[in-house]
């Protein structure tokens, strides 16, 4: 029998789409778990907030451009574009240096001396980025599998969308989440 | 990737590394049985010791404390969990649902890899210095990473990086089978077509993905406090006459982190279990299965409440009163989704034409071992009550009849029902009912004395029970009673595992739908089905999955592919 016909075609963009969708939530939640663990060690006696490295706003920009980067080349592929690779490669590069802005900030809390032990905002810092850089390090695999299609290059946007709302999410919190703030949600005020 | 069009030649494409469904769920079902018989033996040196304490110098308290958290993690996760997503799923999924694979081979393919690595990390803690972690299978810091706890250097670590390697596994898998559930369906295949399996693989798969995530951030948040030194959980402790580096940490945000995993984690379980059971129980009993709407309708009510359920595990720990009686309230709530199942149950038996064929009586056996071990759990769910028996072996009595045995037993019953599918032969009938009745027997003979244990109020997680006054020399005697049948029960497994392996190679040859069963997996033009399952035309889908028996027709079923105006045969 010759009849092996459809199964050997790449899965539907809808169902990618769908797959995609269904990742993030998760990804979401794991982020928001973490969140809310953060929130609850908060508001034991013995936490200081930790003073965020202005290194962050680099990466935060970095993020921003590579997720910028990447919609375009997915728009410009789609359509048959020039600027499609040097729109993807800008992407690629912003990554990077998302990632090395990530790792700059380590190292400088580190200098200081302000290891993941010192206090639990330390601890819950390195956890935090160290997770989500995975997810960006997963993400950037993704896209070199995934070549200059335009409708996968479409998929890798939305996920770099959804890890850059993500970061977004956990640097709000950092920066601005107090004890205070958590009382006054649960009503302990 | 998937870039031939024709079915893999090699033997290392075909069998190794294949990116078949069908393949990939008989490699997580090996697996999970292996592994699931190290949960067994380990099981068989607890009841060694608590039977006939004292006579066998080789469990010392350490090791029972080693194997009561590797039988409880084993069986929950790396058996029971695995076996009915990433076996079960694997392999119903696409054929029942009319597809040709999962729709990402690949992704399913490296699901099964990962998951085989955190089984193979898992045992490694058995042979690292100090052995495997003895914490209790909640591993609950503090004392899990502590030292004076076994396996508090290296096994813990083991420990924790084997889960969450599993959770990647499970979660590569579980965003294929919900997707392949969403998009792959044959054409016809409404969601309220959908045989009650799939439902329950379905529902079961989203929990999972979602729940999985709270162990995941349990899990790394253990291993920072024990490897990086910080105090997410660690309260300042004094170890052996040292005050550790910690301070400040809160033991109680694991158990909330853990327990947000762990109450879906039951009915990751469950649904899985029911979904199965349903269709044994409608094909085996030529019924229709009754209500199936609502049936459905209270695979995604549990699925729902499941989650709210959590903190009723809190209890103990002593929360806000008022939470309490939420917690309460939804807990009995739960309870009714899963009794309207049980019903259903059994009005679909009654004035059945049963047929007690080995996969009916392990259906039949879970329908018992659930309902009688779920009445039990009325009791733990109500807060008065909750106090004095928590933590007694009423306890362990009641999870595992509902959460350990029963699930074991639909597992069982499918394996014997798809067997002939999977393999072409059938399962040697004489044997399987022996392993029926030992196990079933078996099963009764351990757990229900437990439940008068603990009303004695008999101790769960304890060594050695000598020196209590207050425990009578008759709990001694059905201590050794219970011992004697655990050890039954498992040489019974011996007969299961004979009959897979003969059978496979020696058994009578089935015919493609020797149940006479309306699912589609029934309905392949090869069997075993070959690669692409259907040859060269999918199946189109013309009603529900329960149509047994119907009036005016020849044959007492009608398959789900059959065209409306098919000729009556
Ligand atoms: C014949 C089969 C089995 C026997 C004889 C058995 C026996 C035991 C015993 C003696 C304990 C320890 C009680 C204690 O000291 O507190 C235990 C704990 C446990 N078992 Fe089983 N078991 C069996 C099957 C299962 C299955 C199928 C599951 C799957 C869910 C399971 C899950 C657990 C869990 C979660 C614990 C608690 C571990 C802990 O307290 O950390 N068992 N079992
Ligand atoms: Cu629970």
């Amino acid at each position: 029998m010759e009849a092996s016909i459809d199964l050997a075609r790449p899965a539907r963009p809808a169902t990618a789409r769908v797959a995609v969708w269904l990742l993030l939530g998760v990804v979401f939640v794991l982020f928001v778990l973490c969140l809310l663990a953060y929130a609850m060690r908060m508001r034991l006696g013995d936490w200081r907030a930790l003073p965020l490295p202005w290194q962050l706003n680099v990466s935060t920009a970095m993020l921003i451009l590579s997720s910028a980067s990447l919609q375009w080349a997915s728009v410009a592929a789609r359509r048959g574009g020039r600027c499609a690779r040097g729109a993807l490669f800008a992407a690629f590069v912003f990554a990077a240096a998302f990632l090395a802005a990530q790792a700059w900030a380590w190292q400088a809390l580190v200098a200081q001396g302000r290891l993941a032990s010192a206090n639990p905002s330390n601890g819950f810092f390195f956890l935090l980025t160290g997770l989500h850089a995975l997810h960006v390090l997963g993400g950037i695999v993704a896209l070199l599998l995934a070549g200059r299609r335009g409708e996968r290059l479409g998929l890798c946007a939305l996920y770099w969308h959804g890890l850059l709302a993500v970061w977004l999410l956990l640097y709000a919190t950092m920066a601005w989440l107090t004890p205070a703030i958590v009382d006054f949600i649960c009503g302990v005020a | 990737m998937h870039d031939s069009h024709d079915a893999p030649h090699g033997f290392w494409t075909r069998y190794v590394f294949s990116q078949d469904h069908k393949v990939i769920a008989i490699q997580y079902t090996v697996t999970a049985l292996a592994v699931g018989l190290v949960g067994l033996v380990l099981s068989n040196l607890m009841r060694l010791q608590l039977g006939f304490p004292g006579h066998f110098d080789f469990i010392d308290a350490n090791r029972y404390y080693q194997s009561l958290t590797q039988h409880g993690m084993i069986m929950v996760v790396y058996l029971l969990t695995a076996i009915l997503l990433g076996g079960f799923g694997n392999y119903l999924i696409p054929l029942m649902i009319g597809a040709r694979d999962m729709v990402f081979p690949f992704l399913n393919m490296l699901s099964y890899w990962v998951y085989l690595v955190a089984v193979l990390v898992l045992l490694a803690s058995f042979v690292v210095p100090g052995g495997p972690t003895g914490a209790g299978w909640t591993l609950y810091p503090p004392q899990s990473i502590l030292p004076g706890t076994p396996g508090a250097d290296w096994g813990i670590i083991l420990m924790l990086v084997s889960l969450l390697i599993f959770i990647v596994a499970a979660t590569m898998g579980g965003l294929n089978y919900v997707t392949t559930v969403l998009q792959a369906r044959a054409e016809g295949m409404t969601l309220f077509r959908l045989p009650l399996t799939v439902w329950g693989i379905f529902m079961a798969t989203i929990l999972a993905l979602f729940a999985f995530p709270a162990l995941f951030v349990s899990g790394v948040m253990l291993l920072f406090d024990k490897v990086l030194g910080t105090s997410f959980f660690m309260p300042a402790i004094v170890s052996m006459g040292q005050p550790l580096a910690y301070e400040g940490g809160s033991p109680l945000l694991f158990q909330h982190l853990f327990w947000f995993f762990g109450h879906p984690e039951v009915y990751i379980v469950a649904l899985p279990a029911f979904g199965i059971v349903s269709d044994l129980i409608s094909t085996h009993a030529r019924k229709n299965i009754f209500g199936y709407r609502m049936m459905v309708w209270a695979i995604v009510a549990i699925g729902v409440l499941s989650v709210v359920v959590w903190a009723h595990h809190m209890f103990v720990s002593g929360m806000n009163p008022a939470f309490g009686f939420f917690f309460a309230v939804t807990t009995l709530i739960i309870a009714v989704p899963t009794a309207i199942k049980v019903y259903n149950w059994l009005l679909t038996l009654w004035r059945g034409d049963i047929h007690l064929t080995v996969p009916m009586l392990f259906a039949l056996g879970f329908i018992s071992m659930f309902a009688i071990g779920g009445l039990t759990g009325l009791f733990l769910g109500n807060v008065s009550v909750d106090i004095p028996l928590s933590d007694t072996y009423f306890v362990v009595a009641h999870f595992h009849m509902v959460m350990g045995v029963a699930p074991i037993l639909v597992i069982f019953g499918g394996i014997y029902h798809w067997f002939p599918k999977v393999s072409g032969r059938m399962m040697n009938d004489t044997l399987g009912r022996w392993h029926f009745w030992l196990t079933f027997v078996g099963a009764y003979a351990i757990f229900f004395p437990m439940h008068y244990l603990g009303f004695l109020g008999m101790p769960r997680r304890y060594y050695a029970y000598e020196n209590y006054a207050f425990i009578p020399e008759s709990a001694h005697t059905l201590n050794a009673f219970i011992t004697v049948a655990a050890l039954v029960v498992a040489a019974a497994q011996l007969l299961f595992l004979f009959n897979l392996a003969w059978s496979a190679r020696r058994g009578r040859l089935a015919s493609a739908n020797p149940w006479g069963a309306t699912t589609l997996e029934w309905q392949t033009p090869d069997t075993p089905p070959g690669h692409g399952n259907w040859g060269a035309q999918v199946p189109v889908v013309h009603r529900w999955a329960y149509e047994f028996s119907p009036p005016g027709q020849a044959r007492d079923f009608v398959p789900q592919n059959a065209p409306p105006d098919a000729p009556v045969e």
